[in-house]
């Protein structure tokens, strides 16, 4: 699923920013996405599971699979790109063009803090569906 | 004191809902039961006499049955045409309602606390009341289902 949000965020064209392959781990205590502003990193997709109806069989539970993939950039604070608000459109349209079979519901939540003089954005997918 | 306790989740005493038609060998194993409920209600018979201030009552006949939810799996619901000399597999929970098929049906209700053997409750009976219901914001089907019993329960 990783490999291909971040094939889709790169179809979408995100004009100033440049989109990494690489997971944004910390380097040196400090994330990736805030040493190499102006990149989108992908993080690993998290996964999540709680029963919808409890049975009393109860190897035949209903669950609700969630799947969460978090995706972080971050930018000058002081000059943000023109782009940046249909960036963040096109960030948050990619929900809708991931396949993920048998889906109920595809949410996006945007966030966004600061971190000195940089603006970090978080964009946050949530896949569900029955298990 | 040994309370009956079924354990979700544990194969060996977990509630667990049987149906066979004449023939099978193991029957319909009924998943995902949300809820069991045992009806065993006794008309009762009233009269008045004159020289008492109270009603007589006798218990007569029982009407009996056995209702439940689950949630539609569609295999046990439609029946699946790949399962052999089973015929209640076969045909599912909506074809025995559809067919109007009689059922021996084997109701286990769970072991007890103290971790004995619990009861199994059996009969024959038809499948009614089968409503599947589906919502917006519930994204599976679910269905009540009655067995109505013709004739006595047996606990073994």
């Amino acid at each position: 699923m990783r490999d291909e949000i971040i094939e889709k965020i790169r179809l979408s064209g995100l004009g100033s920013l440049g989109v990494s392959n690489e997971l944004p781990f910390d380097d040196n205590g400090q994330a990736l996405f805030i040493k190499n502003a102006k990149q989108v990193y992908v993080d690993n997709p998290q996964t999540s599971q709680e029963p919808l109806f409890q049975t009393l069989n109860g190897g035949c539970n209903v669950n609700n699979s969630t799947t969460t993939v978090s995706v972080f950039f971050a930018i000058d604070a002081k000059n943000k790109p023109a782009d940046y608000e249909t960036n963040i459109a096109k960030l948050q349209s990619v929900k809708d063009s991931v396949t993920f079979e048998g889906s109920t519901s595809r949410l996006v939540f945007t966030s966004t803090e600061y971190a000195g003089d940089l603006l970090i954005s978080e964009i946050e997918y949530e896949f569900t569906r029955i298990t | 004191m040994a309370y009956i306790y079924p354990a979700p989740g544990n194969a060996i005493s977990q509630v667990t809902l049987n149906l066979k038609l004449t023939g099978d060998s193991n029957g319909l194993d009924v998943p995902a039961l949300r809820d069991v409920t045992l009806n065993a209600s006794n008309d009762v018979f009233t009269w008045t006499s004159l020289d008492s201030a109270s009603k007589q009552q006798v218990a007569t006949t029982a009407t009996n049955s056995l209702s439940m939810n689950i949630v539609l799996d569609q295999l046990t619901f439609f029946g699946d045409s790949a399962a052999t000399s089973e015929d209640a597999q076969t045909a599912g929970i909506f074809g025995l309602s559809n067919d109007k098929n009689l059922v021996d049906f084997e109701l286990f209700m769970g072991d007890e606390s103290d971790g004995s053997t619990g009861k199994t409750i059996s009969g024959k009976g038809y499948i009614t009341g089968l409503a599947p219901t589906v919502s917006a914001d519930s994204p599976v089907w679910v269905s009540p289902i009655t067995i109505t019993v013709t004739g006595d329960y047996t606990v073994v």
